[in-house]
């Protein structure tokens, strides 16, 4: 008991945070009502999109304004592959569409479709990556090609009536099924949870590998890292499509939840908030996603409720604070505190 | 057969010609310091060698291989050469050991780089290299809590544990006290034979200490070139270099100040 506690002690304070969020999130479900599950189901997804930007950027240094693409895209192809399941969907027959088109057929297939969903955003990301990585684009740059990335995609989808249901969307998706029925709210919200939780452990996996070490160095100093023999370019192209994959899950996940996906899943303002959920939270340590994404969403959830009209405004005052008082973030200034008070024992000691 | 042999080597930056004809060869184990005032291309030169800068004219031999123009980190990953920047470049947010440990060699692709583990024989190495700059004690403190003169060591360090064939250090004792200084040199003086280095360096005493073949830079060009008693004798380097350096120290004291080509 006390090697528990000892051990307990030398965690970094944000690893209490998230065991203290699972077994919240663990128990949510058997004190809130069904909306509120329901609702706390999709922001879990959000999380998961959320944790895919903090490796990109928070570890990376690459800030992406473009992020929704992948989470969209994954919305978008999970979305079509349950639609298919009941043949022909409605937004596609106004247009005389009669059977499913031949390059949307391996969606017809749920598990090849879920898949997909998961590996184009992958495949997405790698195409733009090479493009981006091997002209040594950065900084502000890397900001901008995201973000006209963003403006396309949403374009895209938003003029493609026939095939992706334009402004509209696609809507009445339903939950997982295995077999039968689809699942109900609460099993969802637990299979969201499983995803959530081997998501995290994923991502802490790979950043405390060298390649997670070699990833914050590239934040810090690209060019002393090639000269330490690292092919910056390859690493940079890894946590991309890596990156990409995830939001990819997070879109189908959500998509599954909500039940339904239109082109500002996949926009601008999407991916601005994935970047105000990280900010706030704080970026590098995973628990900043998680927790900027829950408070953020929640706050918007509750007070746009009473002040709908002042919420855009609100949560730009928000940003803009983080911005000029704390820019580590709430959990990064809780991790900042720790560190100096270690530092000190440690000099101490010497 | 001289391990580094450098033909006729140019850069010409927008009508600025940075180096202009260097020709260099430096021996297997051999410790060169390359000296020169401000501007000489000291720093440049060292760019053309690593890759980081590509060369208008001529050609840059490493091991019998021409590297000229090769990717930054093939140079080091493939040819075994390591570079030390001016002024402390460490990850300020990992521990030492962290940052010795980034830089072990054999580690660096993208496959080793996901499926490495810290085994006892990677530690022992790490703990190695720590141990012979002196900082083994504060291998747990994050890097950028050190003073300067560690961080500088720490470098150092971070070059052992790449092990390349030959190190090139930029002004290796920038910053630091007379004392931090010999203490820098000693273990220079150490690494050589074993390793074949070039350092770049502004302080006198340095290179007195450390005795060896001197090549002086000056405008691009090779000036002098020999043992350090002949060198300062040189009519032309006293008159380019050796006083106004001289001079510069005298008037700093014992640490030197941060700035430098």
């Amino acid at each position: 008991m006390t090697g528990l506690l000892a051990a307990a002690r030398r965690m970094r304070v944000n690893r209490h945070i998230d065991i203290c969020l699972l077994v919240f999130l663990a128990v949510f479900p058997m004190f809130a009502s069904k909306f509120r599950v329901d609702v706390m189901a999709g922001f879990m997804a959000y999380v998961i999109f959320a944790l895919s930007l903090d490796l990109l950027w928070g570890y990376t240094g690459l800030m992406s304004f473009g992020h929704a693409v992948m989470f969209g895209m994954g919305a978008y192809v999970g979305g079509l592959t349950n639609a298919f399941q009941k043949g022909v969907p409605d937004f596609m027959a106004k247009y005389g569409v009669t059977e499913i088109p031949s390059f949307f057929a391996p969606l017809a297939a749920p598990a090849l479709g879920n898949a997909l969903a998961v590996l184009l955003p992958g495949l997405l990301a790698l195409a733009v990556g090479i493009f981006i990585f091997s002209s040594r684009v950065s900084g502000v740059f890397f900001c901008l090609i995201t973000m006209a990335l963003a403006s396309a995609f949403a374009t895209f989808t938003n003029s493609t009536q026939q095939y992706l249901g334009g402004s509209n969307g696609i809507n009445r998706i339903t939950r997982f099924a295995f077999g039968g029925a689809p699942v109900s709210v609460t099993q969802n919200y637990y299979i969201i949870l499983i995803a959530l939780a081997a998501s995290y452990i994923f991502c802490l996996w790979l950043v405390n590998t060298r390649f997670g070490k070699a990833l914050t160095s590239i934040a810090g100093n690209e060019d002393r890292l090639r000269f330490l023999g690292y092919k910056t370019r390859d690493f940079k192209l890894l946590v991309f499509v890596l990156s990409g994959m995830l939001a990819g899950f997070a879109g189908l996940l959500s998509v599954r939840t909500t039940g339904f996906v239109s082109p500002t899943s996949c926009g601008l303002e999407m991916s601005t908030m994935a970047v105000v959920w990280v900010a706030v939270g704080g970026r590098g340590n995973l628990t900043g996603a998680v927790a900027g994404t829950l408070l953020i969403n929640w706050a918007e959830s509750i007070l746009s409720e009473r002040i709908a009209s002042q919420w855009q405004l609100t949560i730009g005052v928000i940003l803009l604070l983080f911005v000029l008082f704390m820019r580590d973030g709430l959990i990064g200034a809780a991790l900042g505190a720790q560190d100096r008070r270690r530092q000190k024992k440690l000099r101490e000691a010497l | 057969m001289a391990i580094l042999e450098i033909r006729g080597l140019a850069v010409d930056f927008k009508g600025f010609r940075a180096i202009d004809g260097v020709d260099m060869d430096v021996e297997r184990g051999e410790l060169r310091v390359i000296i020169g005032p401000n501007g000489a291309g000291k720093s440049t030169l060292m760019d053309l060698i690593t890759a980081k800068t590509r060369p208008t004219a001529g050609s840059v031999t490493f091991d019998g291989a021409d590297i000229t123009g090769l990717d930054i980190s093939d140079i080091s990953a493939r040819r075994g050469i390591g570079r030390k920047f001016q002024g402390p470049n460490i990850f300020g947010a990992m521990t030492a050991l962290e940052n010795v440990e980034l830089a072990l060699n054999g580690h660096n692709t993208l496959i080793k780089a996901l499926f490495y583990r810290r085994t006892r024989q990677t530690l022992e190495q790490i703990d190695a290299a720590l141990a012979r700059v002196g900082l083994y004690e504060k291998r747990g403190l994050p890097a950028g809590a050190l003073s300067h003169g560690e961080k500088q060591w720490l470098e150092i360090c971070m070059l052992l544990a790449q092990n390349p064939k030959l190190m090139i250090l930029d002004e290796p004792t920038t910053g630091m006290t007379a004392e931090e200084t010999y203490k820098t040199g000693e273990l220079i003086m150490g690494m050589s034979g074993e390793h074949t280095i070039i350092v770049a360096e502004h302080d006198m005493d340095f290179v007195r200490q450390v005795a060896s073949t001197v090549t002086v830079l000056h405008q691009g060009r090779v000036l002098a070139e020999g043992g350090i008693a002949d060198v300062e004798r040189d009519p032309r380097v006293v008159a380019v270099y050796l006083k106004d350096s001289d001079s510069a120290e005298d008037g700093q004291e014992s640490v030197k100040g941060a700035s430098g080509a």
